[in-house]
């Protein structure tokens, strides 16, 4: 009987730590362009972050620092992440010589509200120029998530005006 | 078990309190327990007070008072629960007060074939004076300020079986009023106990448990309703020197917020453990458990009334539903002698994988709950001594942790990490100068023990798509100091504990830490026995904290801290009781100082 419980033990362990490890997690898919790269280490600083990357004219920088999903909503209009790349790599297109300008007016961003504890809710007037063209001006209103350390644009909305960003994104200046 | 009349603690007569106070805040807490005979019956009641102060002097109190009486067949009970807050408050438009009052009586009689039943009637009633701040029941409305409800039900229960020992049990408690003061409870349960071998060798437990609950109530700002299911079995195998456990479990449960406040919850579980453990001869003991459980969570929000809201909070609550499997391995071997004073040496190896999955949430957001697999294995070497630890505490023990936290979706999978790391400990408790035979045969001998322990830690995270990314911190320290009187209670203990942690990258192979945390802790007490088995234990302890970080160029000092207290404690024990009490002053440098101190107290009846 001794023999045999030893057997039995032997034989259970050798099945637990054999062929297949049952102990061992499975292989994680490649991060998406959204999830890698650098987003932003505080809620407030991804407008600015995001001004600083558009005024350099680096478009992976700006990709960085939007989520997967994120999307801009003006009224009943709304550009889903591609479009919204599409967009900004035109404005960022390498044969514009002159670089663009983004200034948040008053240099402040009031923080709204936020029912969860890894979105905020961001709002601030800015001005984007292109020399001394103005290209757009509004209010945006920004949710921004955060994902592990990083803090990223996941929704940006604004009234609908002559100067906002989806007019501008229609007919890139 | 009949648990709607009986009264937790109660089991004799006595009297405590308990008092505390620090960084401001101040609680009290009184407890009264009667066990007395009364009018031809048993009487029992249970009184309960806690008050809490906060640091702006408003202070806030709970209380339950119950009472149990039981002759023959006839049982009664009262319960009274109250609680108020605001109290001396600058504003007294804030303060409210509550109470809850629950009245049963219960009639037991038997009936044929071994079967006893009861018949149970009673009233529900709730005050409320309510204050500015005070919460409605339902959000947007305001205020009850009181309600009844008259409570009616009855009960069932059987046992017997001689070949197998059976246990069968229902209740039925149901509310009668408007429906905004409600407690409904219904409940049934069978045990059954029998040996599958017939000669008693093993033993095979099971059961089933069927539990709803209903409640609704002003007093304890509540509306929700609770049910759970269970079946399993036990079934418990000696085989020569070793014993077989087989456990296994199915629960089902549910909960209902209604007043929208918080999620409400569905879950639905399978449970199963194999244990086999024993002697193997010449002190060699072995100890296997295998563990496996699968749990399905689904979530549901009480609905708004607003459309948009519920549908997107319904897509939220379909998202977060979850089904988590735990799978854990623990292969312990131990070995055992007398010899020199009695020595034991065990490894262990422990491996666990827990598996997070969203069914319902096939492409998630990065901030969705996210897909995991939580790999760890631990294995352990420690040795124990009886004359040169420190109690139950391994004198020295070695420990190595490979961790893998995986996010498999590709939104969340940047968050892959791997964790290695290694750690030892040493402890010394050496009677020195009583192994050397210089003190005294006599047991009460003074005695001078050198006290002494060191330890290590080293930890290196990674990020598997993130190379960038690297944690790496290690850890050394010790502890030296001097112990003076018989073991069991020192009159004097001095100890010194100093350690320091790096905590910085990982380029390569290599560590470059940015940050060194340098900790100081020395600690005096002492026990200074008074007369009538009073003792005075003066202390004082201290934890200075010094932080350095490296600038590019050099170590530069960033943080200082330091926290210190002393005080005393006296205690003071008799054979109808005991009191504790004890006063301090702590302060901390940068921070809050003030003084700190409580005191315990229990006497019989």
């Amino acid at each position: 009987m001794k023999g045999c419980s030893a057997t039995v033990l032997l034989l259970g362990m050798l099945l637990l730590s054999g062929c297949t490890d049952p102990f061992a997690p499975v292989s994680p898919e490649t991060p998406t362009a959204g999830s890698t790269g650098q987003g932003s280490t505080i809620a407030q600083r991804v407008p600015v972050d995001f001004g600083t990357a558009l005024d350099s004219g680096q478009s992976a920088r700006i990709q960085a620092l939007l989520t997967d999903s994120a999307q801009l909503v003006v009224g009943a209009t709304i550009l889903q992440r591609a479009q919204l790349v599409t967009c900004l790599d035109s404005l960022l297109s390498p044969s514009r010589s002159t670089p663009l300008t983004w200034t948040i007016l008053g240099g402040s961003i009031t923080t709204v509200s936020s029912n969860l504890s890894d979105s905020t809710v961001e709002s601030f007037q800015y001005r984007l120029e292109r020399g001394t063209t103005l290209l757009a001006q509004a209010t945006a209103t920004w949710t921004v998530v955060e994902s592990g350390t990083e803090w990223r644009l996941q929704s940006w909305s604004e009234t609908a005006s002559s100067t906002g960003w989806v007019q501008l994104c229609a007919s890139p200046r | 078990m009949d648990t709607v009349f009986s009264l937790s603690g109660a089991d004799s007569s006595r009297v405590s309190s308990s008092g505390q106070h620090q960084t401001g805040v101040s609680t009290l807490r009184f407890q009264a327990i009667d066990v007395d005979s009364f009018a031809g019956g048993s009487w029992k009641s249970v009184d309960t007070t806690s008050f809490r102060g906060d640091e702006h002097g408003i202070w806030a109190g709970n209380g339950l008072a119950s009472g149990a009486w039981t002759r023959d067949s006839l049982d009664l009970l009262w319960r009274w629960w109250a609680h108020t807050s605001g109290l001396i408050s600058p504003d007294p438009s804030v303060a409210d007060h509550a109470w809850l009052q629950e009245a049963l009586s219960r009639w037991r009689f038997s009936l044929p074939w071994g079967f006893r039943a009861g018949a149970l009637a009673g009233a529900l009633m709730e005050r409320q004076d309510t204050g500015t701040a005070t919460l409605g029941l339902d959000p947007g409305q305001p205020p009850g300020e009181g309600d009844a409800a008259a409570l009616w039900g009855g009960e069932a229960s059987w046992t017997g079986g001689k070949t197998i020992p059976t246990t069968l049990d229902g209740l039925v408690l149901e509310d009668q009023g408007d429906g905004q003061l409600r407690l409904s409870r219904r409940s049934a349960g069978a045990t059954f106990l029998t040996s599958l071998a017939g000669d008693g060798s093993d033993s095979l437990r099971a059961f089933a448990d069927w539990d709803s609950l209903r409640l609704r109530s002003q007093t304890f700002l509540t509306d929700r309703s609770e049910g759970a299911r269970q079946i399993g079995a036990s079934w418990t195998l000696p085989v020569r020197r070793q014993t077989w456990t087989f456990d296994g479990s199915w629960v089902s449960s549910d909960r209902r917020d209604l007043t929208g406040r918080d999620q409400g919850q569905n879950l639905t579980g399978a449970y199963g453990d194999i244990d086999f453990a024993g002697l193997l001869g010449a002190g060699w003991s072995q100890h296997q458990r295998l563990s496996r459980s699968m749990e399905d969570r689904t979530w549901t929000t009480q609905s708004t009334g607003i459309p948009a809201n519920d549908s997107v909070q319904a897509a939220q609550d379909l998202r977060d539903g979850d089904r988590t499997g735990i799978l854990e391995l623990s292969d312990t071997l131990r070995w055992t002698t007398e010899r020199d004073g009695g020595w034991t040496t065990l490894a262990g190896l422990v491996q666990s994988l827990r598996q997070v999955r969203h069914p319902d949430d096939p492409d998630p957001l990065a901030t969705d709950r996210p897909d995991e697999d939580l790999s760890r294995r631990t294995l352990t070497v420690s040795v124990f001594s009886r004359d040169w630890g420190w109690g139950e505490h391994p004198l020295a023990t070695w420990n190595t942790l490979l961790q893998e936290d995986v996010f498999p979706r590709a939104t969340q999978s940047i968050q892959t990490t791997r964790r290695l790391e290694n750690r030892f400990a040493i402890d010394l408790d050496p009677s020195l100068l009583d192994a050397a035979g210089l003190a005294g045969r006599d047991s009460s001998s003074h005695w001078l023990r050198p006290l002494g322990g060191v330890w290590g830690r080293e930890q290196r995270n990674r990020w598997r798509f993130d190379t960038s990314r690297t944690e790496g911190l290690l850890e050394e320290g010790w502890s030296a100091g001097l112990e003076m009187g018989p073991k069991t209670r020192p009159w004097a203990t001095l100890r010194w504990v100093r350690w320091r942690v790096w905590t910085g990258t990982l380029p390569g192979q290599d560590f470059a830490p940015d940050q060194i945390q340098d900790s100081w802790a020395p600690e005096l007490s002492s026990a200074i026995p008074l007369v009538d088995s009073i003792v005075l234990r003066p202390w004082a302890k201290s934890q200075v904290e010094h932080i350095r970080i490296w600038n590019d160029t050099g170590w530069v000092p960033e943080v200082r801290s330091l926290n210190s207290s002393v005080g005393m404690d006296l205690s003071w024990a008799w054979s109808m009781g005991w009191l504790r009490a004890n006063a301090g002053w702590e302060w901390n440098e940068p921070g809050w100082g003030g003084w700190t101190g409580g005191f315990s107290a229990q006497m019989f009846l």
